[in-house]
């Protein structure tokens, strides 16, 4: 962060906004995992967001609320994200870089901006959380997670205050990262969730990321929406798998081996939910 | 823009003089915190691991102004060479150092879960470790030496 030339303690939230909007060149700061090491950046005053009492983790009406300056350690650690979508919430900050970076990486640095490597917004899609923000006028708006990340992330000025994510713990959920090592960069992230009503399937969510910006692939959820559990049609699920996303470069790996790689953890994932709800 | 940084390193308050773009790595070495080592200086590698507000975190990947009236531990706070803290004697009884870098980083990893959890798994020590890079050893030999510095605090050895 080589330009910064202040750094700032707001002592409330509309404190933090009157501050962003006085200078043109601000930036909101939480772990600081991604903007400590950002050298291609133009902000000269960071506003610290981690003290304003955001990082409260509740639990009501069917949903979990999750302040954004949670960390993944705070969120992995509390009973009521192990109410999520059984677990599936959980598991993915498990698998999120390694336990100092946990420490200090927070919820809404995660889902911020458009990384394609990190881990939550997949799980996100998969959950249909709904992302509360508030824009530089104070005012607050509930946004599906589909549309914020749709939509590239947070627009100027607009703070991440919480989370909101569904229990949704009749449905079956599945994630997994695959990576080299705890914090290498990810090759591929994915999530899938399933309604599941007299062994048929009612609803479903499929999310990746790294391999494309996070996304849900609608038309392999539409194509699983009407299958009995016990004859699930694999092949053809792993054609409109195949023809739903446009993988992009990576210079460390080829679109054939991510490619192939998406269809062995789909197929995986078939099989746990064919197990799990027999 | 100078500011001043208000902290807690090891016991002892500090008003430091540091600029908003300062990393905490390079505040902490610059006042004479050396055992706070810079290997990969991306979040990578661990070396540069302390406890901050009882959280283990790599000061290369923050910044310094992220500390503000914040509590440090580097590995000078923990332990003298004719003082060593259970951790620090579990390693040298275990054999598991090597050149060194590491250990700093790795030893306050391994002290950040034993103040939580005195008597932890293999898999909850592995996973405390997981931030913390070794070039030169395994990890099994370092784990072993976290479990016996467990059963040391605990007063069973
Ligand atoms: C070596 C390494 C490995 C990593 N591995 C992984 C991994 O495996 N999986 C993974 O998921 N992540 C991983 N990360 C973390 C990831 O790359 C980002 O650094 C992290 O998600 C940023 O979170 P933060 O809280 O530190 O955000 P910051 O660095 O503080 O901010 C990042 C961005 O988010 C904005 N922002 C933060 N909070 C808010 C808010 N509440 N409202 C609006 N804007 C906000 C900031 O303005 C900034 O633009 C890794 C990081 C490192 C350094
Ligand atoms: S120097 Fe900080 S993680 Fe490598
Ligand atoms: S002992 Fe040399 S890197 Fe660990």
């Amino acid at each position: 962060m080589k330009n910064v030339t202040e750094y700032l303690y707001p002592s409330d939230l509309s404190q933090a906004l009157i501050l962003y909007a006085e200078h043109e060149e601000s930036a909101y700061i939480a772990g600081g995992t991604h903007l400590a090491a950002e050298s291609r950046n133009n902000t000269k005053r960071l506003i610290d967001i981690t003290r304003l009492g955001l990082n409260e983790i509740i639990d009501g009406n069917g949903e979990v609320q999750v302040g954004a300056t949670a960390t993944i350690t705070e969120m992995y650690s509390s009973p009521e994200i192990s109410k999520v979508g059984n677990g599936v919430l959980k598991k993915a900050c498990q698998l999120i870089a390694d336990t100092p970076l946990r420490n200090a990486i927070t919820l809404g640095g995660n889902i911020s901006r458009l990384y394609t490597w990190v881990g939550l917004p997949v799980v996100l899609l998969t959950l249909d959380a709904e992302v509360e923000i508030m824009n530089l006028h104070g005012e607050r708006k509930r946004v599906p997670a589909a549309d914020h990340f749709a939509n590239g992330g947070v627009k100027d000025g607009d703070l991440i205050l919480k989370v909101r994510f569904p229990v949704r713990n009749a449905w079956f959920h599945s994630y997994e990262k695959f990576s080299l090592t705890t914090a290498d960069y990810t090759w591929l992230t994915i999530a899938f969730a399933a309604e599941v009503k007299d062994g048929k399937i009612t609803d479903a969510r499929l999310a990746v990321s790294r391999i494309t910006k996070a996304t849900r692939l609608k038309a392999v959820e539409n194509a699983l929406i009407g299958q009995e559990i016990a004859n699930i049609d694999v092949e053809s699920l792993l054609t409109v798998l195949e023809s739903s996303v446009d993988i992009v470069k990576d210079f460390r790996v080829s679109k054939e081996y991510r490619r192939q790689l998406l269809g062995v953890l789909f197929k995986r994932m078939i099989q746990k939910l064919q197990e799990e709800t027999k | 823009m100078s500011q001043i940084l208000h902290v807690t390193i090891n016991g002892e308050q500090k008003e430091i003089s540091i600029e908003p773009d300062e990393l905490l790595l390079d505040v902490l070495r610059r006042v004479g915190y050396k055992g706070v080592k810079r290997g990969c200086k991306e979040g990578a590698c661990g070396t540069c691991t302390i406890i901050l507000n009882g959280y283990a975190v790599k000061s290369c990947i923050m910044l310094a102004a992220q500390a503000e009236n914040g509590e440090i531990t580097t590995i000078e706070g923990i332990g003298t060479r004719d003082n060593p803290h259970p951790i620090q004697q579990a390693f040298v009884d275990e054999g598991v150092v090597q050149c060194g870098f590491c250990i700093p980083g790795m030893i306050l990893s391994a002290k950040n879960l034993l103040d939580k959890n005195p008597n932890p798994t293999e898999e909850e020590i592995s996973f405390a470790l997981d931030g913390n890079l070794c070039r030169c050893t395994g990890y099994s030999g370092q784990i072993k030496a976290v479990k016996a510095a467990a059963e040391a605090i605990r007063g069973e050895k």
